[in-house]
């Protein structure tokens, strides 16, 4: 029996040990999967494109309550041809999984979690590698705390901040504005006015001299998607967009499930972030991509941020014809800007 | 320490079980496809013991009803093509449910698992100064596990069976705090021995 027992042990251990490839997928067109372990959280980062390129564009996703290959779509492959991308979870999210208490769920820890990933990623694809973090909403939250942690912007040759929330008090105030602004000149021209009305009503009836409670933070963003819908000026994606194979490493029900329960951990923590006056610890090249008509994160923060930051190399661009997520309703200038500056710092 | 308690528990459950029949020969072996039909699936291998049976006969109709209960220890693989593998060890407790001339049957099962969820690729951890880097980094998870199916017996000796089983089953605890819920379907072929 404790033979028996022994062999199905060793045939385990054996298909899951050979079953792994060891060497790092150097090519044109890579695709494979790394794993964080930190802080009893393991985070899967998916690695796909041009990996002998040296030059890797790392997604931080949205939310939270995201997932990273959520971000997989026309624009992305697009740069997978000349950049490898890396799409990766968060703690929490996506398929990460682990032990670990609930004070580890913070965005200190998780920015502890990017540096091992940026650290991975040049052990294993080499230390001459360049890495360009790429983060959106959330992810720009996330982004700025890493960005002015100690010394670790270093690890990065250039940061790209995509409709970033770096300052959510701020966020909430100017949406506010961005509401009322919106709502009277749509009213006015008899475009939606039904919807338009009740997003004034609401705008108006929020005190922004008083803080902005959580709940109100969490119906300023609901609507800001809603008003974004509203509008012509908003180009809508003409690319495919999303990723059907992604299905495949992922599952969805689990990332539901896993982004839910954390978005609200988390909510008090971020409601709160605000790291506007410490941008200017910032010393890289920066990158701000934004879109004029995005109530979720209003241009104001592009502005204020792009301002803020410490760098001499850094350039803001709006998208005239976006909303929250340029790289959908924009895809072939965003990838042209994405181009030029990484060619440009690489 | 009480994950270790829940490790033992998974891993002996099954031994103890084929352990307290006296090492018998199970009465039936089966081997199941299991997932969810689109975006994980595996293998379920499993054995059962006859734990308890019994046969009543309904005095209007004189019908007999036949209720057995079998201790199911069971091996399972799964995960997402490119994602996640699973390996689960545990055992089940399943009621069966059947006419004495009939041939279908409906089951109802209750287990618990231990799951060791493999990692992607190679997994890389920084202890401050050096980055390391390891293959086969599993976590364990506890799994318990219900189930109901419906099956039905074939041939002339009824020997072979085929049942579909619908599970619900929590992983826990998933990502610090919480139970992960999820539901799978297990296709099952079963040879009495």
């Amino acid at each position: 029996m404790r033979k028996q027992f022994k062999i199905l042990a060793c045939l385990v251990l054996g298909i899951v040990m050979f079953g792994c490839n060891r060497t790092a997928d150097i090519s044109e067109n890579a695709q494979e999967t790394i794993t964080i372990r930190n802080q009893g959280a393991d985070i899967p980062a998916y690695v796909y494109g041009n990996t002998a390129s040296k030059t890797f564009i790392i997604i931080v996703h949205g939310g939270p309550g995201g997932n990273g290959l959520e971000y997989r779509g026309y624009y992305s492959k697009e740069l997978e041809k000349d950049y490898a991308v890396v799409y990766t979870d968060q703690r929490g999210q996506g398929s990460s999984h682990g032990h670990y208490s609930k004070d580890d769920l913070t965005i200190d820890v998780m920015v502890t979690d990017l540096e091992v990933l940026f650290r991975a990623l040049k052990d294993r694809y080499g230390a001459d590698a360049s890495l360009f973090m790429m983060g959106h909403s959330w992810g720009g939250t996330l982004g700025s705390a890493y960005m002015v942690k100690d010394d670790l912007q270093h690890l990065l040759s250039g940061w790209i901040e995509v409709d970033g929330a770096h300052d959510i008090p701020m966020l909430n105030r100017a949406a506010i504005g961005m509401y009322i602004e919106y709502a009277e000149k749509e009213i006015a021209a008899n475009r939606n006015t039904d919807k338009w009305q009740e997003i004034l009503d609401f705008a108006s009836s929020v005190d922004t001299s008083k803080e902005i409670p959580d709940s109100t933070g969490g119906r300023i963003n609901q609507y800001g998607h809603e008003a974004e819908g509203l509008l012509d000026e908003v180009w809508q994606s003409d690319s495919a967009s999303g990723d059907a194979a992604g299905i495949f490493r992922q599952n969805p029900l689990t990332s539901l499930i896993s982004g839910n329960f954390t978005s609200g951990q988390l909510n008090a923590e971020v409601e709160a972030t605000s790291l506007t006056d410490q941008l200017h610890k910032i010393e890289i090249p920066c990158l701000f991509l934004w879109g004029r008509h995005d109530f979720v994160v209003p241009p104001r923060l592009a502005t204020t941020g792009y301002q803020a930051v410490g760098s001499t190399d850094k350039k803001l661009v709006f998208f005239e014809h976006s909303g929250h997520s340029p790289m959908d309703n924009e895809a072939g200038k965003y990838i042209q800007e994405v181009q030029s500056f990484v060619e440009a710092y690489k | 320490m009480y994950r270790n308690v829940l490790l033992w528990l998974c891993c002996m459950l099954p031994l103890a079980g084929i352990g307290q029949q006296g090492l018998t020969k199970p009465d039936f072996v089966s081997a199941s496809y299991y997932g969810d039909l689109l975006i994980f699936s595996g293998f379920k291998l499993s054995a059962g013991w006859e734990l308890a049976s019994k046969t009543k006969t309904r005095k209007r109709s004189g019908k007999a009803i036949g209720k057995s209960t079998y201790l199911v220890p069971g091996l399972m693989n799964f995960g997402i093509r490119q994602g996640q593998k699973n390996w689960q060890l545990g055992a089940d407790l399943e009621r069966i449910r059947i006419h004495s001339k009939g041939n279908a049957y409906r089951l109802l099962q209750a287990g618990l698992y231990g799951n060791w969820t493999f990692n992607s690729g190679p997994t890389y951890t920084y202890d401050g100064t050096d980055v390391g880097e390891s293959y086969g980094t599993s976590r364990f998870y506890v799994v318990p596990d219900l189930a109901f199916g419906f099956g039905r017996k074939f041939g002339s000796q009824k020997l072979v069976d085929l049942a579909a089983k619908f599970h619900a089953y929590g992983k826990m605890p998933y990502n610090s705090f919480f139970a992960l819920p999820g539901f799978a379907f297990e296709l099952r072929l079963k040879y009495a021995l």
